[in-house]
């Protein structure tokens, strides 16, 4: 017998946790009421840990694309930042440029931020969109540190 | 019996696991013998996956698992079939390492975690594009 984690049903999951994180109630209910016309049930309301490590992890991730957008990074990782940053409920727009990184230096840093968080998750589905960005920047430092 | 299943799942996540350890050290030897543009880089990994298996080994509750004479890995004759073979075993590792994450106590997360970022960047070493998101299905 073989597990399979789905990213469908964690992605689901952590998007609940992530409208909870940036519209409060109100953007909850109406992402509970877009699920529930998917067919899924709506997850139980997550904890304030949880609301706050999404939150992190979205400030982290939307940093880290303007970072990687002024190191003129391959558009394969770009376009890993952004997926990271749509799964965490973050936009482009709300980035600010920290500027003072190189940004495989930035990513491994913001990785190793992640993976303390996933740690800290109270929910398994979170832990696992946590973890699983985590591998995801490991790669993209190694595939940016390999194009230089 | 909500806990027996959990306890199940916890067992066969951990055995998953252990199981394509020890097939990814029967497949580095053979990738190294095969390919020798790709010996050095089949020798790390295997160094590095006898590592991980023996470590696994003594951790798993009860080892019902046993390494298997052979594995099916399709053609290996050129640079881009053991990179490929390669990849194959290292996602199939962040996969296990990820629902190993998902249903084991929180106490094993950090252990899950490593595994799970060490086989990403194996895979990417090996030639896989980089991934938002390893080891989700």
């Amino acid at each position: 017998m073989t597990l399979v984690v789905s990213r469908r049903a964690v992605v689901v999951a952590v998007a609940g946790t992530a409208a909870l994180g940036t519209g409060g109630a109100v953007a909850a209910g109406r992402f509970d009421d877009a699920i529930r016309a998917l067919g899924i049930r709506p997850h139980p309301e997550p904890s304030s840990v949880d609301i706050d490590l999404v939150k992190a992890a979205r400030r982290d991730a939307a940093d880290l694309l303007i970072q990687a957008e002024s190191a003129g990074a391959a558009d394969t990782i770009i376009d890993l930042l952004r997926e990271q940053l749509a799964s965490l409920g973050g936009t482009r727009s709300a980035a600010r440029d920290r500027g003072d990184a190189d940004f495989a230096t930035a990513c491994r840093a913001v990785a190793d931020r992640r993976a303390a968080q996933s740690l800290k998750a109270v929910s398994p589905d979170l832990a696992v969109v946590l973890a699983s960005s985590t591998a995801g920047l490991d790669q993209a430092v190694a595939a940016f540190k390999a194009s230089r | 019996m909500k806990a027996e299943n959990r306890a199940n799942d916890v067992d066969v996540a951990w055995q998953t696991w252990l199981a394509l350890e020890r097939e990814a050290v029967w497949l580095y030897p053979l990738i190294g013998a095969r390919i020798p543009a790709l010996t050095q880089q089949s020798r790390d990994a295997l160094t590095a996956h006898r590592s991980t298996r023996d470590r696994l080994a003594n951790r798993v509750p009860s080892d019902a698992t046993t390494a298997q004479a052979a594995y099916e890995i399709g053609e290996m004759s050129s640079v881009r079939d053991g990179r490929a073979a390669a990849q194959s075993i290292e996602k199939r590792i962040q996969a296990a390492c990820l629902t190993l994450l998902k249903v084991a106590p929180v106490a094993n997360r950090d252990f899950a975690l490593k595994g799970l970022r060490a086989a990403a960047r194996a895979a990417t070493a090996w030639g896989a594009p980089p991934e938002p998101f390893p080891g989700l299905e």
